[in-house]
């Protein structure tokens, strides 16, 4: 194979990758700048929702790309549950307060998990687990394929409801002006609660991805809140482009990382490129 | 009566900010609350639209006590707060904001006609209706304001200090605009303006409030003969 073509193909890998890597940054960065809330249980929710898919698989034998609407809904669900059952509750709180709440979540899942679950690290084959077409000469794997269609089609979803919709106009004014919104007559802590909903089914449907050609396991979120979190401080979260290009760009940087370097040193790249941009530009490249 | 408050406490903290005030609004009426910097105008009406809570006291509303009700709730009876400095949503669109103000159920379902209507009231916001609310003139941002607020269809309107950082020209327009309020869509008024000048022009009652208290009330015209409120607060 020629250079060229080993490049593209880690080009291509990397946008595919990136794609998902953004779906999960737009969930957190729609509970960042909407209920003002660091999730640092944002990887938990991707992880509940690939057990869920895992399961339907192994006992209802329904296939993972099938059940990504039930995992949404079941982490839409937690994530309402959760900003009303807890957050809701300390809004007034310091911001300490407030980071230590998502923090304990993500203990009590994650370690949750492994006492149900055990460390195991379980994995699904299905027919098209190692499907690829081929496009002059680059190999693209048919779920990722897919799952890039999914990310694709739910952010421009998210998109229209953000931007035609009553709620999703009250969440964008929500992060303006807090008070104001409740002015309008909004009830700011139902719309609270949908947001974070809406940022952990995000997540979910990620994590639902990620069944069918990755590893479910409860400590497999900690990489993608990593990169979800970069992918914030790189694009911010004013919108939802910001933090999605912040992640396509990791996603592509980590595949050549895997390139030039070997890849266990993938990251380095990324982290390297993270620390130019910050110094660079603290507040962000697309910050307004 | 439309509003009616007794006795009303309030505190920042430990800080006591309100004391005692009672005060009436009559249907169909202006009444304006005159006052210094920091008498505690802006708390007070904060304290209706449920933002702040009071330690003691009753807001009435149509004979409905609505302390304790949250913020979205008094909206849905009808009482919209057009707040100080306007608090548009500045990277919103006029239009995005506009919808908002019809956020409330019943106002949503005649969002269009209302809108229709607003525009012809406010025709500089439809060359404006697709830019961000934020770029507006400050004179605009205050019609945009009340505009907003109209969109919610009140029928008690508390407008907090419509004047400020406005060149005397668009006070005077944005008064005008407020006027036809009351006489024509019949929307009862409760006014907090320091320009105590225009407040007394356009107002059939006047409370005056200082450190937290009412220390004078009266009908407009009688009021403005007060030797001191005339020295006052109007410098004549
Ligand atoms: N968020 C706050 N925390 C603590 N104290 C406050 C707060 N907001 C206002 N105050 C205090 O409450 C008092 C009344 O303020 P308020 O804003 O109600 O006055 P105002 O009559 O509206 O004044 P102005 O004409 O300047 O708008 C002031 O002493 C002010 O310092
Ligand atoms: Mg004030």
């Amino acid at each position: 194979m020629s250079s060229e073509i080993i490049f593209a193909q880690a080009i291509v890998d990397g946008l595919l990758m990136g794609s998902l890597y953004a779906l999960i940054a737009i969930g957190l960065a729609m509970i960042w700048g909407i209920v003002e809330i660091i999730n640092f249980a944002h990887g938990e929710f991707l992880m509940i929702a690939s057990f869920l898919s895992y399961f339907l698989f192994i006992y209802l034998g329904i296939d993972p790309l099938i059940s990504i609407p039930l995992a949404f809904l079941t982490t839409f669900g937690l994530g309402y549950l959760v900003q009303k059952g807890i957050i809701n509750r300390i809004l007034e709180a310091p911001f300490l307060t407030q980071i230590f709440a998502t923090f304990a979540l993500l203990l009590i899942i994650r370690n949750g998990f492994f006492v149900a679950f055990g460390p195991d690290i379980r994995s699904v084959t299905t027919w098209y687990s190692e499907a690829t077409i081929d496009l002059y000469g680059i190999k693209m794997s048919i779920v990722k394929l897919f799952a890039t269609t999914i990310v694709i089609i739910a952010t421009i979803l998210l998109h229209l409801f953000l931007t035609r919709t009553y709620l999703g106009t009250a969440m964008r004014a929500l992060s303006q002006d807090k008070t104001a919104a409740q002015l309008m007559g909004i009830d700011i802590k139902k719309v609270y609660a949908i947001a974070f909903g809406l940022g952990a089914g995000l997540a979910g449907i990620g994590g639902a991805l990620l069944t069918s050609f990755y590893y479910v396991f409860p400590e497999m979120g900690v990489p993608f809140t990593l990169i979800a979190f970069i992918s914030v401080v790189l694009g911010g979260f004013g919108n939802i482009l910001g933090p999605a290009i912040g992640a396509v760009i990791i996603g592509v940087l980590q595949s050549i990382g895997a390139l030039i370097m070997t890849p266990s040193m993938k990251d380095i790249l990324v982290y390297i490129v993270f620390l130019a941009i910050l110094l660079i530009k603290p507040t962000g490249i697309f910050s307004r | 009566m439309s509003l009616v408050i007794n006795s009303l406490d309030v505190y920042y903290g430990k800080v006591q900010i309100l004391r005692e005030i009672s005060l009436k609004v009559d249907h169909g009426s202006i009444t304006a609350l005159i006052g210094p910097n920091g008498s505690g105008k802006t708390t007070l009406l904060k304290t209706i639209s449920g933002i702040l809570r009071p330690m003691k006291g009753s807001i009435k509303y149509e004979d409905k006590e609505i302390v304790g009700l949250q913020p979205h709730e008094i909206v849905e009876l009808g009482i919209i707060h057009v707040p100080e400095g306007r608090r548009l949503f500045p990277y919103l669109t006029v239009y995005e904001n506009l919808l908002l103000g019809s956020y409330n159920k019943k106002a949503r379902e005649r969002f269009k006609d209302n809108l229709e209507r607003i525009l012809t009231i406010f025709p500089i916001l439809k060359e404006r209706l697709h830019q961000k609310a934020g770029t507006l003139s400050g004179g605009e941002q205050q019609m945009l304001a009340i505009a907003r607020a109209l969109m919610a269809e009140p029928r008690l309107l508390l407008i907090d200090e419509p004047s400020l950082g406005l060149a005397p020209k668009i006070i005077d327009t944005v008064y005008e605009h407020i006027k036809t309020l009351k006489e024509s869509e019949k929307i009862t008024i409760l006014l907090a303006e320091q320009n105590a000048a225009k407040a007394f022009e356009v107002s059939d009652y006047v409370y005056v409030l200082e450190t937290g208290r009412v220390v004078r009330e009266g009908k407009a015209v009688e009021l403005i003969q007060d030797e001191e409120i005339r020295k006052v607060y109007l410098g004549i």
